[in-house]
This record gives C-alpha cells, structure tokens and sequence, in this order.
C-alpha cells in the first residue's frame, strides 16, 4: 500500500514537469516549428515596443505606437514620470475592461473599479478627491482611446492623433501631480480647441 | 499495517492543507492588487440603478463629465 502511494505521487510529480515544458514552449524554449515562428513574432513585437519606447520626443513616440500598433502593452505614456508609477498603472489595468462597454455601463464600470458612487455630489468618503482625480484621469482616456480609433479608422492621421492624444497625457499627468482645477481647465479648453480642428 | 495506513491518512491531510492555504494565499495576492486604486469605500458601494450613472456614448458627454468632475478634485 505504502509503495503504491509511492509510486501514485512520482506518477504526479512526472506529469507535471511535462506540462510545465509545455508551458515554456509558449516562450519560445521548445525547439518545434510552431514554438520558433511564435518565438521569431514575440522578437519582432519586441523589438517595435523597444524602437518606439526608445524614441525621445513624446510626439513622435506617441505617433511610432500608432503607426506600428505593437500588441505587447508597454507603460502607459502618463504613468512614465508619475510619482507612484505602480499605482498609476494599476489604475489603468482596473479600468482597462471598462472601455469595452457603452454609455452609461462604462460610467458604472469606470466609477466602481475606482470605488465611486453614481454622482460624485453624493459621495462623502474621505478621499473622494484622489478618487475623482482618478475618475478625470479615466474619462480623458476615454477620449484617447476615441482618437486612437479614429485613427485606425483612416478618420484622422498618424500626427493628428499624436497631437490630440500628447495633449491629454499632459493634462493627465497634471491630474496625477495634484494640479489645481484653475489650470487643469485653462488645459482642458486646449483640447477642446484641438478636438474641434481636427476630429469634428 | 496501521502505521502505515495513518501515515498515508497524514500525508493525503498535509497535501489538503498545502492546496487549501495555497490557494488562499492566491486568492489574497489577488485581492491586493484590487485594492491598490479603489482604496476603501468606507461602505458606500450600494447597488445603485445604472440610470443614474452618466452616459459616456459621445465625446461631447465625456468633455462633459470632465467639467462637471474638476469641481471635486481640490475639495
């Protein structure tokens, strides 16, 4: 009986270092065909990521994304000089599904990833304004992700949308560095000169 | 023969418990990182109607909503 169980838990141990392998193939470890072209794609993507995030200038960094559309996510453009850049991108992977909804289901999901009430007038909690801030930080990447589909739709050009969608990252990274509100809506006019040029 | 047979009852009890701290380990790892933006709700977070949440459908009600959310962010 001892030996059996024995036997029972090596026959356990065995078969998972075979799916272990199996997972690093994924990774391009395992030497078969499949495993070499997902490997050569993942260089590839790897190297536009690096080409883009290498660029100096924000403009055109922002407009080398767009053009090459890598599928790897690299750190969001305005959590690249945030004070707390952990929490930063930890904010835009909470609301990052919220994006796929509509009207009023995307307020719901933006406002309760954040932990936000329907109104912000109700809210009473103690850090409503950190949280509020997080909420303008959501909207205006709503707006972002407009400009970028407007993009791929041929609606608006590569330096176009690179314009529009520079000038929200600065207002974002305003937001993140506790600008006051005076100054966030002297930016936010900017915008909304540049949206009515070129998008509408 | 008993021996034996207690030792396999504790070795198949530790295995139980290893999976079972394991996984609440996981599920507390993933809890943390929820966590880090919405902070506490201090309780607030009713069900309430998605009629009452703002309709996003158009760049005109996001620059909207903007405006209307600035007047919270300094208080």
């Amino acid at each position: 009986m001892k030996r059996l169980f024995l036997f029972f838990i090596i026959g356990i141990l065995i078969s998972s270092f075979f799916v272990y392998a199996a997972g690093v193939s994924t990774g391009g470890e395992v030497s078969s065909d499949r495993a070499e072209v997902r490997s050569a794609d993942v260089r590839n993507e790897r190297a536009v990521v690096d080409d883009c995030e290498n660029v100096n200038i924000r403009k055109d960094r922002i407009k080398c994304r767009l053009e090459n559309r890598p599928e790897r996510s690299s750190v969001p453009e305005s959590c690249r000089t945030a004070e707390n850049r952990g929490r930063c991108v930890a904010l835009y992977n909470a609301i990052g599904k919220c994006y796929e909804l509509n009207a009023r289901n995307k307020d719901q999901c933006l406002k309760r990833a954040i932990g936000l009430r329907a109104k912000l007038s109700d809210d009473v909690s103690t850090e409503r304004k950190e949280k509020t801030r997080d909420y303008v930080v959501a909207l205006l990447y709503d707006l972002q992700e407009r400009v970028e589909k407007a993009n791929e739709l041929g609606k608006l050009d590569s330096e176009e949308s690179a314009v529009i969608i520079e000038k929200i990252t600065e207002i974002k990274e305003s937001i993140g560095s506790g600008v006051n509100k005076m100054e966030i809506r002297e930016m936010m006019k900017e915008l909304k000169s540049l949206w009515k040029e070129s998008i509408e | 023969m008993e021996g034996e047979y207690r030792m396999n009852k504790l070795t198949i009890g530790l295995i139980i418990v290893l999976v079972l701290v394991g996984g609440f380990l996981y599920m507390n790892l993933d809890d943390s990182e929820d966590a880090e933006v919405g902070g506490s709700n201090d309780g607030q977070m009713v069900d309430e109607p998605v009629s009452s949440y703002s309709n996003l459908d158009s760049s005109e009600n996001v620059f909207s909503e903007i405006d209307s959310s600035l007047e919270f962010i300094d208080s």
